[in-house]
């Protein structure tokens, strides 16, 4: 999800040039042109999502004969780089996957059409999403930019039987001091070459955890929201358990990726615990079959401030309209939105695919039906116990980007000894407050 | 008998020279079984990177005939079970469509584009070589600036400029600035090329009253092949492999090329990802480039020796 430097230099620029080259923002729907015409949909995913999605689109068109969909899908960083060259030449298609961690970086009225008026007049149907997920789909400036379809959350995975075999099963809620505790009365009692934990300084999904449960906003503005001092915390927190031998080494730290399922070292047995999106369940499990038969992964909640307070971040995946979309074909754009979302069949087919589906009802038959997988249905458990606390981050444009690189750097710094935690901290933050602008 | 005596005695150095010999060849007997020793060890060393050179494709190739669950548990070489439904699983992964239409779809591109630079270069590049015209110096510069043009910078041009016309989504802008001379390296390869042709031959068509088309056809086109086909060989592997034009610029899964094809098989965003059956396609995708390259490799060689690029 990382966006290199030159890569979102290039976004900024070419992004500048849409507010060049880009249409004004499309009216409101006329309120009773016809639902008809040919519409654009793009979407980032591999071939088993492709598949759902064109399913979901056939029914659609089955539903809709005067409408066609065109579509367009990509892989995960070609999709964003698609939309940045066709938003730069105001060619974006009507209905856009988006995402809440990338839309500031979109959210403005001549790439993306703000969505009020169909969402005030009903015209866009949002029964069963939560409010707070609905805010959270709005850009910088209040508007609301995307109607969610999936949530999705951050927490952590571990490996249930060597919990299970040590006698010591993984609490529901714990606190950073109580994780650490854990973390030292079980590593005696791991398989030999079992690390407790992968070194989660680095990684920013934890690291926002960190600074929301100390009682702190990641951004509050588009600026740092955060004292230094929280920094310096983080990384000593990290680095006591690193010499205390809790974690993997610096160098296995670096290249343990979690974009790299099949040779992780907790879907290859070798890590206890790992920060990793819940929704990855399932296909880190098919990996440890393989590796491990009959040893079971299991959703782990991150850490609470000593307070009890959460700091879990928040994340919703769902549809855009582009602002360039001719008026005549908005009913249909806004047809396909809500059918995607609201409808029972296509809710599953997507199988909450991208996220868990943001409609209470679809989440509840999702959880209770028969052939929903286990990492499907515990990934809807632990999200509907932790939701009500969670705390969506307002990401500002480039933000998430610019502090997973900077936390990569920090930590690494800290880790490989060239730097000390206050110093890395230091330049942390100078690192942050420079990319943010 | 003093004649043999001497004859012997001139003899005797003879059988002390041919004696000598002998220890002299087997001398060189030993060097050469050192010398072949030496060569020996050097192959093998060599061997030996060769195959740390090659053993992620070499990983690849086998990991591509194993099921998809034990590409990553067994890293070993060798399979425990041999497979061929990688293959069949990556041809078919795109439900009513097979990868080989992304085949066609790479290979018709590939097509106009060697035969728009053929032409469209050696005609600008022997106006270049071998005619005056006003300015021709500043034209040449302009023309290999253009080189020092980085991509992102005519990104956004160009694609409003293609959508404005109506082209996106279709191959045009990929294939129709071919024919119009746009690839300056191409040009300045073919320059140096003809620049180095005798000016004898043409000076002697000329005679013959030929006119530059037929100086061009006749003459200069068919003693500038090393150069064309190196042009063709680069234009094949540069467009083959393009990714992000053919990305931005075709969008339905119909007119989608094998790079970006390719692609579709992984979702780092957490959906499912079929390696197995990427190893097999890449392998399968791999094929046209290496023949291409192995079928003009003479004459690419030639083509490089001959123009400087050394």
């Amino acid at each position: 999800m990382m966006m290199r430097k030159p890569f979102r230099c290039l976004t900024a620029l070419l992004l500048g040039t849409a507010f060049v080259a880009g249409q004004a923002p499309a009216p409101a729907a006329a309120q009773d042109d016809p639902i008809a015409g040919e519409i654009r949909f793009s979407w980032w995913g591999g071939q088993s999502r492709n598949e759902k999605t064109d399913r979901i689109l056939q029914l659609f068109e089955e539903e809709y004969p005067d409408v066609t969909v065109v579509r367009e899908n990509s892989d995960w960083m070609p999709h964003w780089d698609k939309l940045t060259i066709q938003s730069a030449g105001g060619n974006q298609p009507c209905t856009i996957q988006m995402q809440t961690r990338w839309l500031a970086t979109y959210a403005k009225p001549n790439i993306l059409r703000p969505l009020d008026d169909l969402y005030e007049a009903g015209k866009l149907d949002t029964r069963g999403i939560a409010e707070s997920v609905i805010e959270s789909s709005r850009g910088d400036d209040g508007q609301l930019y995307m109607i969610p379809s999936g949530v999705f959350f951050f927490g952590m995975m571990y490996n249930r039987t060597m919990a299970e075999e040590a006698g010591m099963p993984v609490p529901e809620t714990w606190t950073w001091s109580e994780f650490r505790d854990y973390l030292e009365a079980l590593a005696p009692k791991l398989p030999d070459g079992v690390n407790p934990t992968h070194n989660m300084g680095r990684e920013a999904n934890t690291f926002v955890a960190w600074i929301q449960s100390n009682g702190y906003e990641v951004f509050d503005q588009g600026e740092i929201g955060f004292p230094v001092e929280v920094v310096v915390d983080w990384f000593n927190y990290w680095e006591d358990m690193r010499k205390a031998g809790l974690t993997d080494s610096a160098e296995v730290m670096v290249a343990d990726l979690g974009s790299l399922i099949e040779e992780s070292n907790i879907a290859n047995g070798r890590t206890f615990i790992t920060e990793r999106p819940p929704n990855r369940l399932d296909s880190h499990q098919v990996v440890l079959d393989a590796v491990k038969p009959g040893q079971e992964l299991g959703i782990a909640t991150y850490p609470t401030g000593e307070d009890g307070t959460t700091g879990m971040d928040l994340g919703a995946n769902g549809i855009a309209i582009g602002a360039t979309c001719p008026e005549e074909l908005l009913p249909a754009s806004v047809a396909w939105i809500n059918f995607f979302t609201q409808d029972d069949r296509a809710a599953q087919i997507y199988e909450s695919d991208n996220g868990v589906v943001a409609i209470d009802r679809f989440m509840e038959a999702q959880k209770n039906a028969e052939d929903t997988s286990r990492g499907q249905r515990e990934q809807i458990e632990v999200f509907q116990r932790v939701v009500p606390d969670a705390k969506p981050v307002s990401w500002p444009s480039g933000g998430y980007a610019a502090l997973t690189e900077a936390i990569n750097r920090g930590y690494d710094a800290v880790a490989f000894e060239l730097m000390t935690p206050e110093e890395a901290a230091e330049q942390f933050m100078t690192e942050l407050a420079d990319m943010l602008g | 008998m003093a004649t043999s005596k001497t004859t012997d005695a001139v003899a005797a150095p003879v059988f002390e020279r041919s004696y000598d010999t002998e220890a002299l060849a087997a001398n060189r007997r030993r060097r050469r079984n050192k010398a072949r020793a030496k060569k020996l060890g050097l192959h093998l060393i060599l061997l030996g990177l060769l195959f740390v050179m090659l053993y992620p494709v070499i990983w690849m190739v086998f990991s591509s005939l194993r099921p998809e669950n034990e590409i990553f548990a067994d890293l070993g070489l060798i399979p425990d079970t041999w497979t061929l439904q990688n293959y069949i699983t990556g041809w078919n992964l795109f439900g009513d469509k097979t990868f080989g239409v992304f085949f066609v779809n790479s290979f018709i591109i590939c097509a106009l584009a060697i035969i728009g630079n053929l032409v469209a270069c050696s005609m600008a590049a022997y106006a270049f070589a071998r005619l005056n015209f006003r300015f021709k110096w500043f034209w040449f510069a302009l023309m290999l600036g253009t080189i020092m043009l980085p991509i992102h910078a005519q990104l956004i041009p160009q694609y409003v400029f293609f959508l404005k016309i109506g082209w996106v989504n279709t191959i045009l802008p990929l294939v129709v600035p071919k024919f119009l001379a746009t690839d300056a390296f191409f040009i300045f390869l073919m320059v140096q090329f003809m620049r180095s042709l005798p000016r004898e031959l043409e000076e002697a068509a000329t005679i013959d009253g030929a006119t530059y088309w037929q100086r061009y056809w006749r003459i200069i086109l068919p003693l500038t092949m090393p150069a064309l086909a190196t042009t063709a060989v680069f234009t094949f592997i540069n467009t083959y492999n393009d990714f992000f034009g053919q990305l931005i610029y075709l969008t339905e899964i119909d007119k989608m090329t094998v790079p970006v094809a390719l692609r579709l098989f992984l979702d780092p965003s957490g959906g499912t990802s079929s390696y197995g059956g990427m190893f097999a396609m890449v392998l399968v995708s791999i094929g046209p480039v290496l023949g291409f390259f192995l079928a003009s490799q003479r004459l690419l060689v030639r083509g490089i020796a001959t123009t400087g690029f050394k």
